[in-house]
């Protein structure tokens, strides 16, 4: 589960997915462009993910599987954005693989995931806001 | 919405408006008016427990405890589904068979007393409500706290062997014994369907537009508006009904008018024939006035042909003959003169007659010449004109009118009997008149029969006028007559036939005429009122529009905020959502836009799609702040729906269950699957249904289990850096703790019938996990201090566990992590077992 990390801005995936979804260089992929551009979105996230631990110098986080690294992810960015990472990430592993009786997604599906992403990766990125009433709503937070 | 505050809402907005007294006062007397037709709020429900039962109160916000089941449908023995009172999402999933929309179906009909997927089935389905396991029996409890009510409520709902679906017995109770009527909330379950299942999520959409209108504007509490609209459109009805009668009246009026020959008739045509210039009291005055006297003169200027023949009509009508008896008398009176006087003539009496007659002669032949000839000699020297010889002298004078005299004596019987037939001539005279005028010029224009035949005769008669025979005349009565009467008698007939005929015909046309003369004015009269009462709707129209279009923008916001969960990948916006029209056009106005192009054809969606946008409507709707249920039960809301919306609905229903008990049945994987996926915090049950429909229920996933599969993965990735785990475990054990707490202290208190609002304030009030501790060890926050001590003496690892997760999240946890985490579910457990 855990991946080589060379440093690669979310960017990059997020505008190889757009060139697919405009159809630009899909001749060669046929049918599987879908299930790539889901891999590139996917990619962009953890992309993003890693953005944060280098941010909090905490780069060995990166090496952890991607499910504990979601775990741990609330308690360093916005609780909300988190969970919406969280959500984006197993939606977009899933329509990344082959699952039986599933079909891939289309291509307004994966639009819309573009433009969510693109919305939500920067909010990673932003200092977390304190949140109101004392505890988050996870109580995930090392506090002082 | 109260009908007062209704009232209060209108009746400013009135005041703003520019509409005349008269107007806004039928729109306020219009909403003082009760509905009618609707239930009083007395209204019992057949099967509660009845007199003596105190009501619950339609407000008190309800969250269900448990639901238990025996012999009802797919469920055999008793089966109790437990639910934690509270917000919060449990699923119940289960393979298709294993008895989930059983609970589902059971909890609605318990509450409700009527299961919608059974009362729209034809009688073959609902045949089988009965589980075929179970002996005859069949229950359903339904176990609830109320707002207000110490201790759980309970709704039970029970069928003796061979009753019906819709004949079992209801009853509500108190945890001590106390009768309760539900009648209560019958409005608000019609209101606001706490059940959602598929069926009815499909029905809704495809369903008529104004079934879904009449769903959504339910819950604006708007229904005094539509009761304002409804009489005020029946006001308008009465008023353009009579309307539209008297001008559909008119034309066929107009045409009998015309076509019938009475003069009346024209003339009432020409006052009602311009509809813009109505001469009503003309028409009135013609229509009113009785029919003309026989005989009654033409009147004059009667210009109208038809209305002189109907004079002439009249006139020959009224010819009469003199009576029989009367001619037959003269007739004989003059014979009876003539005969005398023919019998005389040979008398005595005749002869001093005639000598009278001649002397008479004489006298007057020297009386002329004496009187003209002054001159005495002249005279006395004429000799007399008949014998030539004698002299006419006074001498002679004096001797013959001696003789005139006694002569004239002598002939008094013959004078007298011609005097009588002088008088007797002169009442011929007066008895037989001339050709009447009418007669005459009918004789002139006209060639009918009895016209001719009667003038003939009349002339015949009148020509005996000229006569001065009295036997002649005698003769001439006695012929004349008999043809003369029997001639003018038929004419007068025919013309009286003719005349009532006229009269038969204008008659039932007069009445005709009066009657639509008074419903003309009394539409005159109702022009005003129902200027009024159209001013009146169309201005009260769009202030409702206005109304529901405000009330309806929190619910259609909400709407929009799921649908855009909901889509996922789908290409349909969801904009405002209206309830136009009115009456048979009410309808529901999504402004539905795919790819951005306006489209408020639903078709253009795809079956999960409608699905989901139900769902988005009607969630809103059952989760209404007015509503007093606090709970959901959702009924297999993933069929036809993609994995994408899937997670949609996953997010939706958390969002949901943050404010109200979300119960969703499911009976597939995917939603509980995406639960656990995204973390969403929410209890998992599996139902699982064996041989003779005995059912079990276990627990599968609940909020404190997932915080504690979260620190369990953490403390398994290896390579987790230490002080992170040693931080975040503690944390997510705290959280696992805090969230025992939470359940215990709502149950408890909901329990006790304390106000949902003012538990959920205290549960965050509490800001530490000793503090939630606190409430749920002794239902008190500021007994923090106790709490350590409480655990202690519980057991000591209780104690040291609560220390650890409580100051393991600002230092990190220095002891074994799976062991915490194990203690933790301990001490998890122990906090919700509190009584």
């Amino acid at each position: 589960m855990s991946r080589p990390g060379p440093r690669l801005d979310p960017e990059v995936p997020l505008a190889q997915a757009d060139r697919l979804l405009r159809g630009e260089g899909v001749a060669d992929l046929r049918g599987s462009w879908p299930r790539i551009c889901a891999w590139l979105l996917r990619l962009a996230v953890e992309q993003a993910v890693d953005e944060v631990w280098r941010a909090h110098g905490r780069p060995e986080l990166m090496r952890l599987p991607m499910r504990a690294q979601l775990l741990l992810l609330p308690a360093f960015v916005d609780g909300a954005a988190a969970d919406e990472v969280g959500s984006a990430w197993y939606a977009l592993s899933r329509a990344g693989h082959l699952h039986a009786y599933e079909l891939a997604p289309t291509a307004a599906e994966l639009r819309r995931w573009h433009q969510d992403l693109r919305t939500l990766l920067p909010r990673l990125a932003q200092p977390e806001p304190t949140p109101p009433n004392g505890m988050p709503p996870n109580g995930l937070r090392p506090s002082g | 919405m109260p009908r007062d505050r209704l009232r209060d809402l209108i009746a400013a907005q009135l005041v703003h408006s520019d509409l005349p007294t008269r107007v806004s006062d039928l729109i306020l007397t219009a909403l003082d008016e009760p509905a009618a037709g609707r239930q009083g709020p007395g209204d019992a429900r057949p099967g509660d427990a009845g007199r003596g039962s105190e009501r619950l109160a339609a407000e008190a916000a309800v969250y269900l405890r448990a639901v238990s089941v025996e012999g009802f449908r797919g469920i055999g023995p008793w089966v109790t589904l437990r639910l934690r009172p509270g917000p919060g999402l449990t699923l119940v999933t289960g393979r298709n068979g294993s008895g989930k929309s059983s609970f589902a179906e059971a909890a609605e009909i318990a509450l409700t007393g009527e299961g919608r997927r059974w009362s729209q089935r034809a009688a073959v389905w609902r045949g089988g409500w009965r589980n075929l396991h179970s002996g005859g029996t069949v229950r359903i409890e339904v176990t609830c706290t109320v707002e207000g009510i110490a201790g759980p409520v309970t709704v039970t709902r029970s069928w003796q062997d061979g009753d019906g679906l819709a004949e079992g017995h209801g009853a509500a109770a108190t945890a001590d014994g106390g009768r309760l009527s539900t009648s209560g909330w019958d409005a608000a379950f019609s209101t606001h369907r706490p059940f959602l299942s598929y069926a009815e999520l499909s029905d809704l959409l495809g369903g008529r537009p104004s079934a879904m209108f009449d769903a959504l504007h339910a819950i604006l509490g708007l229904d005094a508006v539509a009761d304002v609209a409804r009489t005020l459109t029946a006001a308008r009805g009465r008023l353009t009904d009579a309307a539209r009668r008297l001008w559909e009246e008119h034309p066929p009026l107009l045409a009998a008018l015309r076509a019938s020959g009475d003069p009346r008739a024209a003339q009432v045509a020409d006052a009602l024939g311009d509809p813009a210039h109505l001469d009503l009291d003309r028409a009135w005055a013609l229509a009113a006035q009785p029919p003309p006297a026989a005989g009654s003169a033409v009147p004059p200027g009667q210009a109208v042909t038809e209305g002189l023949q109907h004079a002439r009509l009249a006139a020959l009508a009224a010819l009469r003959v003199p009576a029989s008896g009367e001619v037959a008398v003269l007739a004989a009176r003059l014979r009876e003169l003539a005969a005398e006087e023919s019998g005389l003539l040979g008398t005595t009496t005749g002869d001093a007659a005639r000598l009278a007659t001649l002397l008479a002669a004489a006298v007057d032949h020297h009386e002329r010449h004496s009187d003209a000839i002054a001159d005495a000699v002249a005279a006395a020297e004429r000799p007399c004109p008949v014998c030539g010889t004698g002299r006419l002298d006074e001498a002679w004078l004096r001797t013959a009118t001696a003789e005139l005299a006694l002569l004239r004596e002598r002939a008094a019987p013959l004078a007298a009997v011609r005097e009588g037939l002088a008088r007797a001539l002169t009442e011929v005279r007066l008895l037989v008149t001339p050709v009447p005028a009418a007669l005459a010029t009918a004789q002139a224009g006209s060639c009918s029969t009895p016209v001719r035949a009667a003038g003939a005769a009349w002339e015949r008669w009148a020509a005996l006028r000229l006569l001065t025979d009295p036997v002649a005349v005698a003769d001439g009565l006695a012929a004349a007559y008999p043809p003369l009467r029997e001639a003018v008698e038929e004419l007068a007939t025919a013309a009286a036939k003719a005349l009532d005929l006229a009269d038969a015909a204008w008659l039932p046309l007069a009445a005709r005429v009066a009657a639509w003369v008074s419903a003309a004015r009394r539409a005159e009269a109702d022009a005003q009122p129902l200027a009024d009462v159209r001013r009146a709707l169309e201005w009260f129209r769009g202030a409702a529009q206005d109304l529901r279009d405000e009330r309806i923008r929190p619910f259609a916001e909400q709407s929009a905020g799921i649908w855009s969960l909901l889509r996922q990948e789908s290409n349909v916006d969801l904009g405002p959502v209206r309830l136009t029209g009115s009456a048979n056009q009410r309808r529901v106005d999504l402004d539905v836009t795919v790819d951005g192009v306006d489209s408020t054809a639903l078709g253009v969606m795809s079956q999960g799609e409608l699905h989901a946008l139900g769902l988005a409507l009607f969630l809103p709707r059952a989760t209404s702040e007015a509503s007093p249920f606090r709970f959901l039960v959702i009924d297999d809301p993933v069929q036809s729906m993609d994995p994408a919306k899937v997670d949609g609905l996953a997010r939706v229903l958390a969002q949901v269950a943050e404010t109200r008990q979300v119960v969703v049945f499911t009976h597939d994987d995917r939603l509980a699957d995406a639960v656990r996926r995204m973390r969403l915090p929410a209890t998992v049950l599996d139902l699982v249904r064996r041989e003779g429909s005995r059912v079990e229920l276990r627990e599968n996933l609940d909020p404190v289990e997932r915080h504690l599969a979260d620190a369990r993965a953490l403390v398994r990735t290896a390579s987790l850096p230490r002080d992170m785990a040693a931080m975040l475990v503690p944390a997510m054990c705290r959280t696992a703790v805090e969230t025992a707490c939470n359940e215990t202290v709502r149950r408890r208190r909901l329990a006790a019938g304390a106000r949902h609002a003012d538990v959920e304030a205290a549960l965050t009030a509490a800001h530490s996990v000793t503090e939630k501790a606190a409430l749920a060890l002794f239902d008190d926050a500021r007994r923090a201090r106790l709490v350590l001590r409480q655990l202690d003496g519980h057991a000591p690892w209780a104690a040291d566990t609560f220390r650890a997760l409580r100051d393991g999240v600002h230092v990190g946890y220095g002891g074994n992590l799976a062991g915490l985490i194990r203690n933790t579910a301990r001490l998890a457990d122990h906090f919700r077992s509190l009584a």
